[in-house]
């Protein structure tokens, strides 16, 4: 220890004390360093086993292998049958007329969108009167969605077209575009068809009725409950890349309420969007 | 018992070179080579075993802890990687062993103060024997006594340093830290432990 040190510890009483239970630590240090520690009397054989014992125990057995591969296989095979025997969509009927003139009487706005024509089915309805551009004094609706979530391309059923319905029908035959049991004989629906994709991309709602009977759906077709004998046609709304919106100021659009959660939310089908309800 | 356990593992011992450096033998154990996993294990059986002991002070645990050790080495040597000596990741896997066994521990201390307070005359399993505790030297005796007291991060402060002698630079990779922070964590553990330590000697009448 150096003199100056050493001279500073003579004095000071708490560095005195700290030097004292540091010699005692080391002392103590020292003892329990050279104190024998026991023998570790584990022998490798036990670890050995203990090892092998996990690995065993780790291991899958073969029934659960074969197992697991039959339930998956079951499964593939149930769900394989199901969409084999699935219930056939029948066809809709389609108002070709409808859906040309509103493409006439509206101009396009909008950029044309690689978007698939939606086939009309064939054979549906008779040819049927110009359509009927309802007057209204509100604003025109917009619906925002985001760019991302539509879809490119529609798809070519009918059924994943227009899920919606206006009135309660009975739930004697399955449809895909009506989707609710009513109470009377007759579906109602409504359906979006695009048109003239030459001219940009236009969507037009149109109502539409099924019979439950194939043979009297073109007499179903007509809505006299809503519109009379002619085929209603509730709007042409032009579509632009990310929202429809009415840049033809001399049409006019029924109030129509848009955004129903249901419609908001389903995003399998850009037609989806203007499924509405008044 | 622990000469024919011994006498057993060297005679088992023979069948890998023994000139292998560790991280060879990990390579070859990792592949399966039963032999290596031995010669790692006899390698390094005692100095594990004196850390654990030193940590537990009870024999039987030890031995386990110390099992524990082997098979959670042997069993993860794919996450070796040998960025670190052999003894060293082997180190760290005991001090995590010993750090759960210490919360085990006190938990089970709790319980039995709490069955202690209900008058319930339950026996310690891991009281030291009075006959034992008298024949042993006062110094480990107040030296553990005062251990035991500190906090696990400081315990092991202490052990590796203080007592396994190590290097700052071997603790900071067995730590997983810096030099620096282990200088530190060694100056608070010594500070702490010479706390508890110091009216322990004075009982002893070691210190004035």
């Amino acid at each position: 220890m150096p003199d100056a040190l050493q001279a500073h510890v003579a004095r000071c009483a708490q560095c005195q004390r700290a030097l004292r239970l540091e010699s005692a630590y080391q002392r103590v240090l020292r003892a329990v360093r050279e104190a024998p520690t026991p023998a570790c009397e584990l022998p490798w054989a036990r670890v050995q086993a203990r090892l092998a014992a996990r690995v065993v125990a780790r291991r899958t057995p073969v029934w659960q292998r074969y197992a697991l591969a039959g339930g998956l296989a079951a499964a593939f095979l149930v769900a394989s049958l199901a969409w084999l025997t699935r219930t056939p969509v029948p066809t809709l009927p389609s108002d070709a007329s409808t859906e040309a003139s509103l493409a006439a009487s509206v101009p396009s706005p909008a950029p044309p969108r690689a978007l698939p024509e939606i086939a009309a089915p064939e054979g549906g309805a008779p040819p049927s009167p110009a359509p009927k551009h309802v007057a209204s004094t509100q604003p025109a609706p917009r619906l925002n969605r985001p760019a991302q979530a539509r879809k490119p391309a529609l798809p070519a059923t009918p059924a994943a077209q227009s899920p919606s319905f206006a009135q309660p029908t009975t739930p004697a035959q399955p449809t895909a575009q009506s989707t609710t049991p009513a109470q009377s004989d007759v579906k109602l629906g409504f359906r979006t068809s695009r048109l003239n994709p030459e001219r940009g991309e236009r969507i037009a709602l149109s109502a539409y009725g099924i019979s439950p009977n194939p043979s009297e759906m073109v007499e179903a077709f007509a809505f006299e409950a809503l519109s009379g004998a002619e085929p209603f046609t509730i709007a042409c709304l032009p579509l632009s890349q990310y929202e429809l919106h009415n840049s033809n100021p001399q049409v006019e659009y029924l109030p129509i309420r848009y955004g129903t959660p249901s419609s908001l939310s389903s995003e399998g089908n850009t037609d989806d969007a203007i499924i509405c309800s008044f | 018992m622990m000469d024919r356990a011994l006498a057993m593992d060297n005679l088992y011992a023979g069948a890998v070179d023994r000139t292998l450096t560790d991280e060879q033998l990990a390579t070859r154990a990792r592949a399966g080579d039963t032999a290596a996993m031995e010669e790692l294990y006899l390698r390094y059986r005692q100095p594990i075993f004196r850390v654990v002991y030193r940590s537990t002070r009870n024999l039987d645990e030890a031995e386990d802890i110390v099992q524990d050790v082997f098979l959670k080495a042997f069993e993860r040597l794919h996450t070796f990687r040998e960025q670190s000596r052999f003894s060293t990741w082997l180190m760290r896997i005991a001090l995590n062993l010993c750090t759960d066994r210490a919360r085990m521990r006190q938990r089970r201390q709790e319980l039995l103060e709490r069955e202690a307070n209900h008058k319930l005359a339950w026996s310690h399993p891991d009281a030291p024997d009075p006959v034992e505790t008298a024949q042993q030297n006062a110094f480990n005796e107040a030296f553990y006594t005062a251990l035991n007291q500190l906090p696990d991060h400081h315990r092991q402060m202490i052990i590796l340093r203080d007592l396994e002698e190590m290097e700052y630079e071997e603790i900071a990779q067995i730590l997983g830290t810096s030099v620096g922070a282990v200088k530190l964590r060694v100056m608070r553990a010594r500070r702490a432990f010479k706390a508890k330590l110091e009216p322990l000697l004075r009982a002893i009448g070691e210190l004035e």
